[in-house]
């Protein structure tokens, strides 16, 4: 078994994970950037990714939440995740998209700098123990992937959006 | 019971029915002791002989009981055995009020749990009888006797007609005092002689059997082609018939050889088996053929003009309806752009069809708009039997007017008003009006009036309570203040009266001099503010001492779609809710006072605080740009209060489509939702209540 994770083009090959336990399943990830960093989150969880567009910005919120889009006649919140995360802040550019995610409160949005791929992640190879995230709070952590490309921090979606 | 089906289906019309007829049995009892005529008398018989029999029905025994006991005394009233006076109509309310809880714990599945035995002797005492007779017999002692005289003299001549054409037979049955599902044993006779022969005339009719409008007994009029006997025995073979009897018909329509008791008692007991519909046609019963006809025509019409519909369809079509309303909007928007841009026939049918597209899509939210109204009247209903029994608990004579009951407005609108207006109410009562000697001596009518009129004024409802009462004196209210120490002396100095008045609507304050169990605790009139707050609206009161008060509500029709002022501030677009705005104004700086560092502008004798929005609203991109010398201000009222929004830009008005915020957008104060522009763009609904707070 490669103890590599296995990068997928479409469609997604479902046999790199054959030899893992059944009751794991198959880590697909969507790959993201913040920053220079590489996130990742459930491909499960993720609905569409959508283009920069204008935002309504909400007075008076905390400063994490960018404000309201039209999502084809719903108006969804809009998340900055760098921010919320505490990193940095990193101005739009061509290639910020919004993901919007599932969660038990309906859509919401989040913005990420860049958005890389989809992977299938190799369970054996997440480190649960993410000691060498120095730059986040362990609470939005989930944990750590070895990637051919380098790092990826899984995050812990809910707390990552959560109010 | 003795009966094991599953009564659970039957519950929810039981209840539904018993809502109605108890509401029927309100408003007519209430009016009996101003006017105890034989029609009003009538109705409230049979209302309260409906529910009997559909609680004995249901094994009710409890509220079977206790209605019987109030048909008892009505029937002595009806007989001119007794008259009216209050300690009955006293009674017969109580009543109203055990039938009301019973209803309520029955609806709660717990049944008529609701014990009130003084209340049966009350009654007993009235018409002075040894208490209840035996369970069955009594309430229902006409019932083997009470078959038709009333058959319609065409139909008896129909009858008599096709009698040559063979012989007719006649079957008279009473179905058993704890039937459940009259209608199948009905419907199983009706069917076993339609096997084989042919059914002539049903009594009561067929519609009245299928919906259960008769006490126990039916009547059916048929011909056979084959052999009498067999379909006799089939006959005799349906369960749950307490009695009886399939013969040749002599031609005679009245009473039968069985039936011994006079004509006139069988005349009676056709008008009482057909209830509730009877109610609402208050027609005096002059013959029990007539009255049976008006109500089969009232039961027709119901049943072929309403159809029962789930709130939440209604809330879903709602829904629907708004995602219309912002596709139309954007969609003129993009004709516009396009006829602007390019020259093309194409584009000019297009705007049409758009036009028309916004034509009915207005139609059509207005049509469901108009499914969800209610009249105020419902809510209205239950103003008299407060007012009664305030003004005699106080001695107070009082004489309510209810206008405009017929005002309809969204049941969304119509559940949280009722409450504040009954606070509002007791009020005007408790308060507002004088003693009868104090009435007397200020050379006023002794009867107080109070009137509750409601009216639609553009897109909203108005509802004033209006009293010829003492009115509110502002120093009172200011020694109050003083008093609780809402506000400093120096201040109250400075306010003018009517802002002085509006610390009625302060928590913690009460002007009654004595603590009442009506009211006078001190949070009323706080709890009416912020029912009215939420509800969008706006609360306001004029009073002049000595001559009265009156308080105006201002309610939006519906909480789904609102028009707004449309206004820009800092780049973002906010809709106010046109029911909070007042006026819209122009002004300079050099307009603007300061009191306690807060800026304020005057505008007809109120002081009017302002809010910068540009502070207020500051968000991610805010920017504090020199503002331009004319500053244009939005005057908002929240129930009472008046504030002065200073907004970059007035855009214009709009219908909005109101959908919520997300949860993660977190507390946003001030803001009550969201809505989408014709641009596309999305826009923020202020809530000037969270605004102020």
């Amino acid at each position: 078994m490669s103890t590599e994770a296995t990068k997928t083009t479409e469609p997604i090959d479902l046999n790199s994970t054959t030899d893992a336990d059944a009751s794991q399943s198959p880590n697909q990830s969507v790959i993201f950037l913040l920053g220079a960093e590489s996130y990742g989150i459930d491909i499960f969880r993720v609905n569409e990714i959508i283009r920069m567009r204008e935002i309504t910005s909400l007075p008076r919120v905390e400063n994490h939440i960018r404000g309201l889009v039209n999502l084809r006649g719903k108006t969804i919140p809009v998340i900055a995740l760098g921010t919320r995360l505490g990193l940095s802040e990193v101005p739009d550019t061509e290639s910020t998209r919004i993901i919007v995610v599932d969660s038990e409160h309906g859509n919401v949005g989040i913005v990420v700098d860049a958005v890389r791929e989809v992977v299938t992640l190799d369970p054996a190879c997440i480190d649960a123990t993410p000691s060498i995230v120095q730059e986040l709070s362990a609470e939005f952590v989930r944990g750590v992937a070895k990637h051919e490309t380098g790092l990826i921090t899984l995050l812990e979606l809910d707390k990552a959006i959560a109010a | 019971m003795s009966n094991d089906l599953d009564m659970g289906q039957y519950l929810d019309l039981f209840v539904q029915e018993a809502d109605e007829q108890l509401e029927i049995l309100e408003q007519e009892t209430l009016k009996l002791e101003q006017d105890p005529s034989q029609d009003r008398l009538q109705i409230i018989f049979r209302a309260a002989h409906t529910l009997k029999g559909s609680s004995r029905a249901m094994g009710f025994q409890k509220m079977a009981e206790l209605t019987h006991e109030m048909e008892n005394v009505l029937d002595n009233l009806r007989q001119g055995n007794l008259s009216v006076t209050t300690p009955i109509a006293n009674a017969l309310l109580n009543c109203l009020d055990t039938l009301c809880d019973m209803t309520t714990s029955i609806r709660n599945g717990n049944g008529d749990a609701v014990e009130n035995p003084s209340l049966v002797q009350e009654l007993q005492s009235f018409v002075g009888v040894a208490p209840a007779e035996d369970e069955a017999g009594a309430p229902l002692d006409v019932s083997s006797s009470g078959f038709a005289s009333g058959l319609p003299a065409d139909m008896a001549d129909a009858l008599r007609e096709a009698a040559v054409q063979g012989t007719i037979y006649r079957g008279q049955f009473t179905l058993s005092a704890d039937c459940v599902l009259k209608y199948v044993r009905a419907f199983m006779v009706t069917s076993l002689i339609e096997n084989v022969g042919e059914l002539l005339v049903c009594v009561p009719d067929r519609e009245a059997l299928e919906e259960e409008k008769f006490d126990r007994n039916f009547e059916v009029f048929f011909q056979v082609s084959s052999d009498f006997e067999d379909l006799k025995t089939q006959l005799e073979g349906v369960s749950e018939v307490d009695w009886q009897s399939v013969a040749p018909w002599d031609g005679e329509v009245g009473t039968s050889e069985e039936d011994e008791s006079p004509s006139e008692k069988a005349a009676e007991a056709v008008v009482e088996a057909t209830p509730s519909a009877v109610a609402s046609t208050p027609a005096a019963p002059a013959a029990a053929a007539t009255t049976r006809a008006a109500t089969n025509e009232v039961r027709k019409t119901e049943s072929g003009q309403t159809v029962r519909v789930d709130v939440s369809r209604l809330d879903t079509l709602m829904n629907l309806v708004g995602e219309l309303v912002i596709d139309r909007t954007r969609m003129a928007q993009l004709g516009a752009e396009l006829s602007a841009t390019y020259d093309h026939p194409c584009i000019e049918a297009l705007a049409e069809t758009v036009g028309h597209i916004a034509r009915t899509t207005s139609d059509l939210q207005d049509q469901i708009m108009k499914a969800r109204m209610m009249p105020i009247e419902t809510v209205m209903n239950r103003f008299p039997r407060v007012v009664r029994d305030l003004a005699q608990k106080l001695g107070k004579d009082v004489k309510l007017e209810l206008v405009g009951g017929d005002t309809e407005l969204d049941r969304s609108v119509i559940e949280v008003i009722g409450d504040p207006l009954l606070h509002i109410l007791r009020n005007s009562v408790d308060h507002g009006l004088e003693m009868p000697e104090q009435r007397l001596a200020a050379g006023k009518p002794v009867e107080g009036k109070v009137v509750v009129s409601a009216r639609h004024q553009e897109n909203y409802i108005v509802i004033e309570i209006t009293d010829d009462g003492r009115g509110i004196d502002a120093n009172k209210i200011k020694a109050k203040v003083l008093e609780s120490g809402l506000a400093t002396k120096e201040s109250l100095d400075r306010m003018t009266e009517r802002e002085i008045l509006q610390f009625i609507f302060a928590s913690g304050l009460s002007t009654a001099s004595e603590v009442s169990e009506v009211s006078g605790r001190g949070v009323g009139m706080d709890i009416v503010r912020s029912n009215i707050q939420k509800l969008g609206g706006i609360i306001d009161l004029e009073t002049e001492l000595g001559a009265g008060t009156k308080f105006s509500l201002r309610l939006p029709l519906t909480l789904a779609i609102i028009r707004g002022l449309l206004v820009k501030v800092s780049g973002v677009v906010y809709v106010i809710p046109l029911g909070n705005v007042i006026e819209t104004l122009q002004i300079t700086d050099d307009q603007i006072q300061h009191v306690n560092k807060q800026e304020v502008i005057v505008i007809r004798g109120m002081t009017t605080p302002l809010m910068r929005m540009r502070q207020v609203f500051q968000s991610r991109d805010f920017v504090e740009k020199q503002e331009s010398e004319q500053l244009y201000v939005v005057i908002v009222g929240i129930a009472e209060q008046r504030f002065g929004l200073v907004v970059d830009r007035l855009i214009g008005e709009q219908e909005v489509v109101i959908k919520s915020l997300s949860r993660f957008c977190g507390d946003a104060r001030g803001i009550s939702g969201a809505t989408i522009l014709g641009d596309g763009n999305v826009a923020l609904i202020m809530d000037i209540n969270g605004l102020v707070k």
